[in-house]
């Protein structure tokens, strides 16, 4: 049963409003996105609904207590750099398989780290973001730099206006 | 070939409710004296990560008098972590009739799965969990306690959808 080709099993999962269309980056080096100010890591265009938005530790993380937060900053419309997310914990040493996800239901509420290496419960609640017709990028800042380890990206989310879509910078 | 009312053929069918309700995969049939021994036992293998829509134990035939807690683990075996519940107990699955089932919930790694008294009756979880990682591997698995199952007959349904690159799972029995 389900013997789908890989791209079918993709396109199965953009069809379902659990899951959403997924935009991922590759594998990144910690010390290009764990920085002290905020880093672009996704560029949106229109209006979106995000699902689930996580990094994985695909190698341990170094010991810096960086404690990232998700922030957006609108090209179009201008707005300045605006928090989604609080600071999570820190990630000092995050083990592989780890992840840390936006939780989506407020502006100030943290992000959540795994208890375990991957087994990630479903965030709290969606979030909207951006505008039809605009232009943003969702950036992380993590106040204390990362000087080890890499990590991925992932957004799963749906489009809400017209030609909404989002793809990763790093 | 046979059709419903909407008119779809059963292949069709089938995929409406893999997109939907998540890709379906399930196990055969399996004795419960060894699918629910009181101990663990591999039902699935995740490759990469997934999302898992919703997870079950389905009664093939009527299960024993024995009253026997079930919950589900999950072990990755690449990284390699140690296994770890993705479920708390269910309440003794004693006598459940045919059609009959234990569905997982995912709100949390404590929460116990339902245990359904008749054929119907509980709605499909509202909650999912992502298991497995990016290129990794895992097993997931039914631990039964308390006491064994000592007839009867079961099959494991995972519904899901992959979210990294050619994530899927396939039934290990």
């Amino acid at each position: 049963m389900s013997h789908y080709s890989p791209s079918t099993l993709a396109k199965v999962g953009d069809l379902n409003r659990n899951r959403g269309i997924v935009c991922r980056t590759g594998t990144v080096n910690n010390t290009d996105v764990f920085k002290t100010t905020a880093v672009n890591i996704f560029h949106v265009t229109g209006r979106i609904r995000i699902v689930s938005l996580d990094f994985e530790a695909v190698t341990q993380f170094g010991a810096q207590a960086s404690v990232p937060r998700w922030q957006f900053v609108s090209v179009t419309p201008v707005v300045a750099l605006t928090d989604i997310s609080a600071a999570s914990a820190s990630v000092s040493a995050l083990a592989v398989g780890k992840r840390v996800t936006m939780a989506g239901t407020a502006l100030n509420t943290a992000q959540v780290v795994d208890g375990v290496a991957g087994i990630t419960i479903k965030p709290a609640n969606l979030m909207d973001i951006g505008w039809d017709g605009g232009e943003l990028y969702l950036a992380l800042d993590s106040d204390v730099a990362q000087t080890s380890g890499t990590s991925v990206f992932t957004l799963c989310y749906l489009p809400l206006s017209d030609g909404a879509g989002v793809e990763a910078v790093v | 070939m046979s059709t419903n009312v909407a008119g779809y053929n059963p292949s069709t069918m089938a995929r409406i409710g893999d997109i939907t309700g998540g890709v379906h995969v399930k196990t055969g049939t399996i004795e419960n004296t060894v699918a629910l021994p009181s101990g663990a036992y591999d039902i699935f293998t995740v490759y990469g990560r997934v999302r898992i829509l919703g997870l079950d134990i389905e009664a093939v035939t009527a299960f024993a008098a024995d009253a026997t807690l079930v919950k589900f683990r999950f072990t990755s075996t690449t990284p390699s972590v140690g296994i770890s519940d993705i479920s708390a107990a269910s309440l003794s699955i004693a006598s459940i009739p045919i059609g009959a089932k234990v569905v997982w919930r995912g709100t949390a790694v404590a929460t116990a799965p339902d245990v359904m008294a008749t054929q119907a009756g509980i709605a499909w979880p509202t909650d999912w969990m992502d298991v497995g990682h990016t290129a990794g591997v895992g097993i997931i698995t039914a631990t039964s306690s308390i006491a064994a199952q000592t007839s009867g007959s079961c099959r494991f349904n995972i519904y899901y959808l992959p979210i990294s690159e050619g994530a899927y799972v396939v039934a290990l029995v």
